[in-house]
């Protein structure tokens, strides 16, 4: 993947819009999501199976104390269920990285929807991705697509806080990788 | 009729009176002055209000809560409420004369921030006055979805306007005028009044706030800060109490998430015990009922006892402090943005920080040394609103962000007595080196051509320690360092050596070389 990394820089480097960088974008990407699928099958698995250790656990406890309180069986069962529900909410937090779920907005072009690759930024603040935006000025005119103000290329500013969100987004929530 | 006006003139002069008695410090004089002037004239808000600041004074918290509400509800009553939840009323307008005729109305559904005024084209002075409202209302608001709903949608002919009109904090109701008087010259809110007439309209909801905090209804207290936040910010965004509103209320929300984050730590710590003693037990339980796997088993129940302990605390992620993300933080400040600008190199700052450099110490910027001024920052929308989200998630954050003051930060590194014509000498910042960027340390390299000392102002945020390690290297032989002084803010000068802490906002090291040129690479970390 390192060789990937590299000739997608170097990719980037001679002309982004060309198709070839394109194509090792989504190899790249591929790439990562499959890891990120092997690594979190891994982790689920092992948390499913921890998750049944504890049940079974209490469960054996639940009758081990119920077996010595004599009374209150209706409210101990009450107090167990609770119990429970509460345990699923903590593997299901504990999980919930791995679950697939809907990128935030911010991270979003506004065109597409999608994940930012080269996220630039223009003059009225609003945040596009670098070939969009670039396609939007050549073929449909030289304005800001949500605010109508006007715009030209070299007024785009790559916005380098947001590329840093989205690597780490990404970094955390493989699933992201996936593409459309 | 001159009854009227007559009673109303009283109330008035009561008014007056109640604020010279509040300026003199004397609030049970001022108390009686308002009751009076309410009991002539009891729809007048601001009686209500300033009354209320008065309780304050006095720690009075039950009655200011009862006179913000009276106050709150006296603005709502006046104006015609509109419309329901997250929906945001589209108008368009026809400019005639000077004022503006509701014509057509809409409703679209919005899920985001929207306080724009978006104008289209027009002619003559009118077009530039609302021109000139439509961008400082843009200008006061956060979220760039806003945008979405404008321009796409009316292009009628250039004597036709849209208003999109959204507030924030109300999400109940919009409320809004159908007729508008236009008032050349006022600039900012052209011919709309919110909720909260006036400019103090936020003082009430401020102060309801307070109260509802002091009786620990953190959710209600935090939303009416939000409100006050909201308002004070439309009517005067740099007015004297939108900074001690937005420190109410980061305080607020950090109260709030502490509330609720200790009854989750509380409940899961209890979860987990129960766990751990279940498995526990169960494992002694089959121990004892299985012969000669007994080693396997301890190990295994060693490792799952410790990958409880994982989940229990990836569980409890969000509510435990650490640090938060680089990109969330100015890279002058390394607080997390309130108000992030970015400059044309891509960088992005805290906007007062950033301009405050602008002002004090040249006119680039501060990582790229691009030439840089103020009118080409660009708010970071995307960036604010990632701020935003993190917050709700981490309500920790919210503590611990200084207010953003001038002695608190002043950032310089400056260079004096150089042989460089412009009187500073260039440096070269390395801003994100290889390995990453540490949060903590700012690595300065310098080539000085020059042999004269070099003074460095090293400034630390204020309450924080920081401890400045100097070294400076050299790469040529005939240029050593004579000494390193530390001077103190009464002028004392004492020789620094690596490691030595200092605990001043400000700090003055005076290097001082001789010989050719070399490098120079200083070290400091601020925690």
């Amino acid at each position: 993947m390192l060789m990937v990394i590299q000739a997608l820089d170097l990719g980037t480097g001679a002309d982004p819009n060309s198709y070839m960088v394109e194509e090792i974008w989504q190899e790249l990407a591929k790439a990562r999501y499959l890891e990120w699928e092997h690594e979190s099958s891994q982790r689920g698995w092992e948390l499913q199976i921890l998750k049944g250790a504890c049940v079974e656990a209490l469960k054996e406890k639940h009758v081990v104390d119920a077996s010595m309180m004599e009374g209150f069986a209706d409210e101990a069962a009450a107090a167990n269920a609770k119990q429970f529900q509460a345990l699923e909410c903590v593997f299901r937090k504990a999980a919930e990285d791995d679950i697939p779920s809907e990128v935030p907005d911010y991270l979003c072009c506004k065109i597409t929807l999608d994940i930012f690759r080269d996220p630039v930024i223009t003059p009225t603040g609003v945040t596009y991705e670098r070939a969009v935006i670039l396609e939007h000025l050549q073929k449909v005119g030289k304005f800001d697509p949500i605010t109508r103000e006007p715009l030209t290329e070299s007024q785009l500013v790559p916005n380098l806080a947001i590329k840093e969100a989205v690597r780490a987004y990404l970094e955390k929530h493989g699933w992201a990788y996936r593409l459309e | 009729m001159a009854a009227r006006s007559a009673v109303r003139k009283q109330a008035e002069q009561l008014k007056q009176d109640g604020n010279t008695y509040f300026k003199k410090e004397r609030f049970g004089a001022a108390i009686d002055a308002y009751t009076e002037a309410i009991a002539l004239c009891p729809n007048v808000p601001v009686y209500w209000t300033n009354r209320a600041l008065c309780h304050r004074k006095r720690n009075d918290w039950t009655r200011v809560e009862e006179d913000c509400r009276r106050a709150i509800q006296l603005d709502h009553d006046s104006v015609k409420a509109i419309l329901g939840d997250s929906s945001v009323v589209l108008w368009l307008f026809n400019f005639h004369g000077d004022k503006v005729h509701v014509v057509k109305g809409g409703v679209a559904h919005v899920t985001a921030i929207v306080v724009i005024m978006v104008v289209e084209g027009g002619e003559g002075r009118d077009s530039e006055a609302w021109q000139q409202g439509g961008v400082a209302c843009i200008g006061n608001h956060t979220n760039g979805l806003a945008g979405n709903l404008g321009m796409g949608l009316a292009r009628e002919g250039r004597k036709w306007y849209w208003a999109v009109v959204g507030v924030r904090w109300s999400r109940e109701v919009l409320t809004m005028r159908e007729e508008w008087g236009l008032r050349q010259g006022s600039g900012r809110h052209y011919g709309f009044q919110k909720g909260g007439r006036g400019s103090n309209g936020f003082l009430a909801h401020y102060m309801l706030g307070l109260s509802l905090l002091q009786k620990k209804e953190f959710g209600e207290g935090v939303k009416e800060l939000e409100k006050a936040l909201d308002l004070g910010r439309g009517a005067n965004p740099n007015g004297y109490m939108v900074e001690e509103i937005w420190q109410e209320l980061a305080k607020a929300k950090y109260l709030k998430w502490e509330h609720e984050s200790s009854r989750r730590s509380w409940e899961l710590r209890t979860l987990k015990e129960a766990c751990v003693e279940a498995l526990k037990e169960k494992h002694a339980f089959d121990a004892s009922n299985t012969d000669g796997f007994v080693d396997e088993t301890v190990a295994a129940n060693g490792k799952r006892l410790e990958a409880l302990e994982r989940v229990f605390q990836k569980a409890a992620e969000d509510d435990t402090p650490s640090e938060v993300p680089d990109y969330l933080c100015c890279k002058i400040t390394l607080d997390i943005f309130r108000d992030p600008v970015i400059t044309p190199s891509g960088v992005t700052y805290e906007r007062a920080v950033i301009l405050d450099h602008l002002r004090k110490v040249g006119k680039f910027d501060p990582i790229s040394r691009e030439p840089l001024d103020q009118s080409q920052l660009v708010p970071n929308l995307a960036i604010k609103e990632a701020v935003w989200a993190y917050l709700e998630k981490h309500g920790w954050a919210y503590r611990g962000r200084p207010p953003v003051k001038e002695s608190n930060f002043s950032w310089c590194v400056l260079l004096q007595g150089c042989d460089d014509p412009g009187g500073l000498c260039h440096m070269n910042y390395l801003p994100f080196p290889a390995g990453g960027f540490s949060r903590n340390i700012r690595r300065f390299r310098t080539k000085l051509p020059c042999h004269r000392p070099i003074v460095l102002r090293i400034p630390l945020n204020k309450g924080r320690e920081g401890w400045i390690l100097v070294a400076a290297t050299t790469n040529s032989e005939d240029r050593t360092i004579v000494r390193v002084e530390k001077k103190g803010k009464e002028g004392k000068k004492t020789t620094l050596i690596r490691g030595d802490s200092v605990t001043r906002p400000v700090m003055t090291i005076v290097l001082v070389f001789e010989g050719g040129p070399s490098f120079m690479a200083v070290e400091t970390s601020a925690f």
